[in-house]
């Protein structure tokens, strides 16, 4: 599902953030990318969904090599996955239905469509009830699950999280994960990058330990 | 959390980004994308009405002043296609000439070849004409001596340059000066054609100005919702979604502002109507001042249109642009 050969990435102001990451992810999988922060985690991620692109070495999702991507095939790209943010980047000014909707809207889907997946992406995280509420009457943990309703709308084979939990109290955290877990047991290659150790480890799934840009560690809990 | 231990749908590869569709439901997705971008787009402009209204009116006078120039010359055509312009020359004779002498140079002026036709009219035959015009009569009264001189109306022969034949007649031992009867006539068109060209300059301005208006308002917008952008490109908006509400802003702001221009034209005719019948009645014309005709209308709106859409399409493109390099 996703191939790193060799990937080097820098920012316009010389910081090299990835130095020769390469790794694999089957499709189906449940990975962790995790490292302390600067360690590269959300430049990883940034590449997979092209809103970086790396300065060496090929990005491969779904047999498509990112970095050759032209401009006008990013957003076509883009609608193959799910992003879900740390910040939850929600629009404050629609409701939870609006927002959750965008990926439906922005891919062309008709309205009656757009309203049975939106409920159902609603239910699926325990919000079907409030989706005519908007974004700041819920408090962050809720907020965040109307970020993933929105990331799983279109059913993407592919959900990237940038340290999801970054916000949330243990409990709420772990029920985010379980979320991510049960998506995954339907077929979704789920990435999640986040630096809570004790959070992957009750997880029990694979994670990519980056340092400073390097990857210098591949764990897997079954090996 | 009723749907949290419930089995989601099984994800589809590609679902949403490379689904083959049939014509009429890409047409109706493009209906449906469209008719959001409308509406979302005016529920903004609702949601700002101040900012909203000062756009509006400020873009409708930059159409008003055009329109309101085109609607007199169009005004000013139609009082020139109704005049019978004088198309002959006037030769004043010098106030010592005799009435024999006048006569004898009328004859002899209508052997010349370059003239047409002549006619003699004597200084009483003046005054008589004279007196009949408002408020002259009264003035001559006054007078002991008839002022005015002997006069001869004359047409120039087709084909004769009546600047040359001035020219030969202003040489006459006999004539004080000739004026050139067609000139008002040419005068008035050569000032319409110069209001005609200014006209175009003041659309050509006015029209940058209506733009540049709309664009700076659509500017402001965007750099105000640089988040929900960043979120929309993040799920895959096509620059053309992105863009699309802001597009159909400026179209209203083109389309309101042009009303609003339409209707004030046709107020300030309705308001300025009775005073120039008025005018046109004391000197006997039937002349009526016109409002904006069918074709000036639908080319106002159409110009507010492109317009609001030229100068949206351009701020969001120089915005979006700069947010890119920008990073």
């Amino acid at each position: 599902m996703i191939r790193f050969d060799s990937v080097t990435h820098r920012y316009p102001n010389g910081h090299e953030a990835l130095s020769g990451v390469g790794f694999e992810i089957a499709a189906g999988e449940m990975v962790f990318v995790t490292g302390h922060s600067g360690a590269g985690k959300s430049s990883l991620l940034k590449l997979i969904a092209a809103i970086e692109r790396p300065a060496r070495g090929a990005v491969v999702v779904a047999g498509q090599n990112v970095a050759q991507l032209k401009p006008r095939q990013v957003p076509r790209h883009r609608r193959g996955l799910g992003l879900v943010y740390q910040d939850h980047r929600l629009l404050m000014d629609r409701s939870l239905a609006d927002n959750v909707a965008l990926p439906l809207l922005v891919a062309g889907y008709r309205r009656e469509e757009t309203g049975k997946r939106v409920l159902a992406a609603l239910d699926q995280v325990g919000l079907a009830e409030r989706a005519r509420v908007r974004p700041d009457e819920l408090s962050g943990g809720e907020q965040q699950r109307v970020g993933i309703a929105r990331a799983i709308v279109a059913r993407p084979p592919l959900l990237l999280a940038d340290e999801p939990t970054g916000n949330l109290d243990p409990a709420l955290a772990q029920e985010i994960m379980t979320l991510f877990a049960t998506l995954q047991q339907t077929g979704v290659t789920v990435l999640v990058a986040s630096h809570d150790l004790r959070l992957i480890q009750r997880m029990r799934k694979r994670a990519l330990v980056l340092e400073r840009g390097r990857l210098i560690d591949d764990f897997r809990p079954d090996a | 959390m009723s749907g949290r231990d419930a089995v989601p749908p099984k994800p589809v590869p590609g679902d949403s980004a490379s689904r083959d569709v049939a014509p009429g439901f890409r047409l109706a997705t493009w209906r449906d994308q469209h008719l959001y971008a409308a509406f979302a787009s005016l529920g903004r402009l609702a949601r700002t009405p101040a900012a909203s209204v000062m756009t509006l009116l400020m873009m409708a006078l930059a159409l008003l002043l055009p329109l309101a120039l085109a609607v007199l010359l169009a005004n000013l055509a139609r009082f020139g296609d109704g005049v019978a312009w004088p198309r002959g020359l006037s030769v004043f004779l010098k106030p010592d000439t005799t009435a024999v002498q006048a006569d004898a140079l009328a004859r002899r002026l209508r052997d010349e070849p370059g003239v047409a036709a002549v006619d003699l009219r004597t200084p009483d035959e003046a005054r008589a004409q004279m007196s009949r015009l408002p408020g002259f009569g009264a003035a001559l009264a006054l007078l002991e001596d008839n002022p005015l001189p002997a006069v001869l109306a004359i047409e120039a022969a087709a084909g004769t340059d009546p600047a040359a034949l001035a020219q030969t007649l202003g040489a006459l031992a006999e004539a004080e000066f000739v004026a050139r009867d067609e000139q008002l006539g040419t005068r008035f068109h050569a000032a319409t054609a110069l209001l005609r060209r200014l006209t175009e300059v003041a659309m050509g301005v006015f029209a940058l100005l209506a733009a540049l208006t709309v664009g700076n308002t659509v500017r402001l917008d965007v750099a105000a919702r640089r988040e929900e952008i960043l979120v929309l490109e993040t799920v895959g908006a096509e620059p053309a979604f992105v863009r699309r509400p802001f597009l159909y802003a400026g179209l209203w702001f083109g389309l309101a502002s042009a009303l609003l221009a339409v209707a004030a034209a046709y107020a300030t005719c309705a308001w300025l109507s009775p005073s120039v019948a008025a005018l046109a009645d004391s000197y006997g014309s039937a002349f009526r001042l016109v409002p904006p005709g069918p074709l000036l209308v639908l080319g106002t709106l159409a110009s507010g249109i492109v317009l609001g859409w030229i100068g949206a399409r351009l701020a969001v493109a120089w915005v979006l642009n700069r947010a890119r390099r920008r990073g």
